[in-house]
């Protein structure tokens, strides 16, 4: 059982300095990740950390180019296995209110009103269709790129987003 | 990234007349595109962290917890070990290792058998004195001691050796002899080959095929936990895994899917993970000890 060439050896394995880099440039976005999956801080802290180990322990066999797929999947396990169907209840931060001066008091319970709302239909939504939503509005990321995140096509991406959009919006619309 | 986030617009600094003309849409992604994730540890922490688990593992210390196998092991090997002891004061006629676990055996001749998981040998010690024959069913390792003939009897066909060590493997229609070092004679459906060490007898759809050049520390690397597959389907792994973790894997449409690479049985969310990821396989376990294999979530 022969995996590697002598020709692509030296593009497999990580050191600890490749380690590392990837650990800083993934951390925080599959950090967010696991959150849109959870709404837990700190059991998406601990898993990043496992999948981190996890990735280490396999580093000679890791390619930098799949990196990232590999520790969204790896992530991604380790959470179906420990918390599966968890109930959860998103608790994001808002970057408003604090130390504003609103219009009126009104429009700022209004504001505060449709804040929470909207974490609560958001915790309602399918996991893997809020994750997508997140991942493509919070993070930024693009439809191709959480497609590879997720090793799922565009195509699979783009019915998510649209079931969660439709979902949020029929949510939000009732008794608003 | 960070930029999008600057050019983000605090609802809170929109007039009410502003707001009230958004769509839902808008307002929705208004409010999401200014959400941050809580932390509770920053980055740097989080590293450092991670740095303390390495240099923890590096050094030995063991951070990973095994808990229910180790347990599960350290019983079945003292299990083992009595019904060793049991059968070798009595009469042995079987000598059977569970899913799970591996056994030693020493048969009476002085040979000895590492039976391994889900897997049994069967012999009478009366008459193997005389003759040394012994039926295998499963799979098993044999260092045999020179003298005369050791037969070993599987269901899909009979191997004969002279000192030597060997591996035999015989489960359902399969039959796989590898030898290690002597002489090794198998035979199956009437036809017989020779193998030597280094070499590998197959039952291929009824028909006995000769490999050679096998790596000899991957012809009975399960007898020290380490399992080797070259181009095995995938089926077949799955139901190794199920004997070794004593386990019940439920597979669909992996027929005629091969897989190629290693594990060992220390962990089996390790092992699934290193059969799964590769083969864009998903698993999810259910009960502890049921396993359900699916195709990666679309």
């Amino acid at each position: 059982m022969r995996i590697l060439s002598n020709k692509n050896q030296a593009e497999t394995g990580l050191d600890q300095v490749g380690f590392e880099q990837l650990f800083d440039a993934y951390y925080d976005e599959l950090q967010h990740f696991i959150f849109f999956k959870t709404g837990d801080t700190e059991i998406a802290e601990d898993i990043i950390q496992d999948a981190f180990l996890k990735l280490w322990e396999m580093r000679s066999s890791v390619r930098v180019e799949t990196a990232r797929a590999l520790l969204y999947t790896i992530a991604a396990n380790l959470f179906a296995n420990r918390y599966k169907r968890m109930k959860l209840k998103l608790k994001l931060q808002q970057t408003i209110v604090e130390d504003r001066t609103f219009e009126t008091p009104e429009f700022e319970m209004e504001l505060k009103e449709f804040d929470q709302k909207l974490q609560r239909v958001l915790s309602g939504l399918n996991e893997n269709n809020r994750t997508v939503f997140l991942m493509n509005r919070m993070e930024q990321m693009t439809y191709s790129e959480i497609a590879s995140a997720l090793n799922i096509s565009v195509k699979a991406v783009e019915k998510r987003m649209k079931k969660a959009l439709e979902h949020v919006r029929k949510e939000i619309e009732q008794k608003f | 990234m960070e930029t999008d986030k600057n050019r983000h617009i605090d609802p809170s600094a929109l007039s009410k007349a502003r707001f009230d003309r958004l769509s839902t849409d808008e307002k929705v992604d208004l409010f999401v595109e200014g959400y941050r994730v809580p932390q509770k540890r920053s980055k740097a922490e989080a590293l450092e962290l991670l740095r303390t688990k390495l240099d923890q593992k590096s050094t030995g210390k063991p951070i990973r917890n095994l808990r229910i196998y180790w347990s599960a092991a350290a019983s079945i090997v003292l299990i083992a070990l009595l019904t060793t002891v049991y059968f070798f004061q009595s009469t042995p006629s079987q000598i059977v290792a569970a899913k799970g676990q591996h056994l030693e055996y020493t048969l009476p001749d002085g040979s000895n058998v590492i039976i391994n998981a889900d897997s049994k040998i069967s012999l009478s010690e009366s008459s193997f004195a005389k003759q040394r024959t012994l039926n295998l069913e499963g799979e098993a390792f044999f260092s045999v001691q020179k003298g005369k003939p050791f037969v070993v009897k599987t269901h899909t066909g009979t191997v004969e050796v002279l000192g030597t060590k060997l591996n035999v493997f015989s489960r359902d229609n399969e039959l796989s002899v590898s030898c290690l070092t002597g002489k090794v004679k198998v035979t199956s459906n009437g036809q017989s080959v020779i193998i030597e060490p280094g070499e590998k007898a197959d039952l291929v759809s009824g028909a006995l095929q000769k490999s050679t050049n096998i790596q000899t520390d991957h012809m009975a690397g399960w007898r020290s936990g380490e399992f080797h597959f070259d181009n095995v389907p995938l089926i077949s792994i799955f139901e190794e895994i199920e004997r070794q973790f004593n386990v019940e894997i439920a597979t669909k449409g992996l027929e005629n899917r091969f897989f190629t690479g290693s594990f060992s049985n220390k962990n089996l969310n390790e092992v699934l993970e290193t059969v799964c990821l590769p083969m864009h396989l998903d698993y999810e376990i259910k009960n502890g000890n049921k396993i359900k294999i699916v195709p990666k979530a679309q």
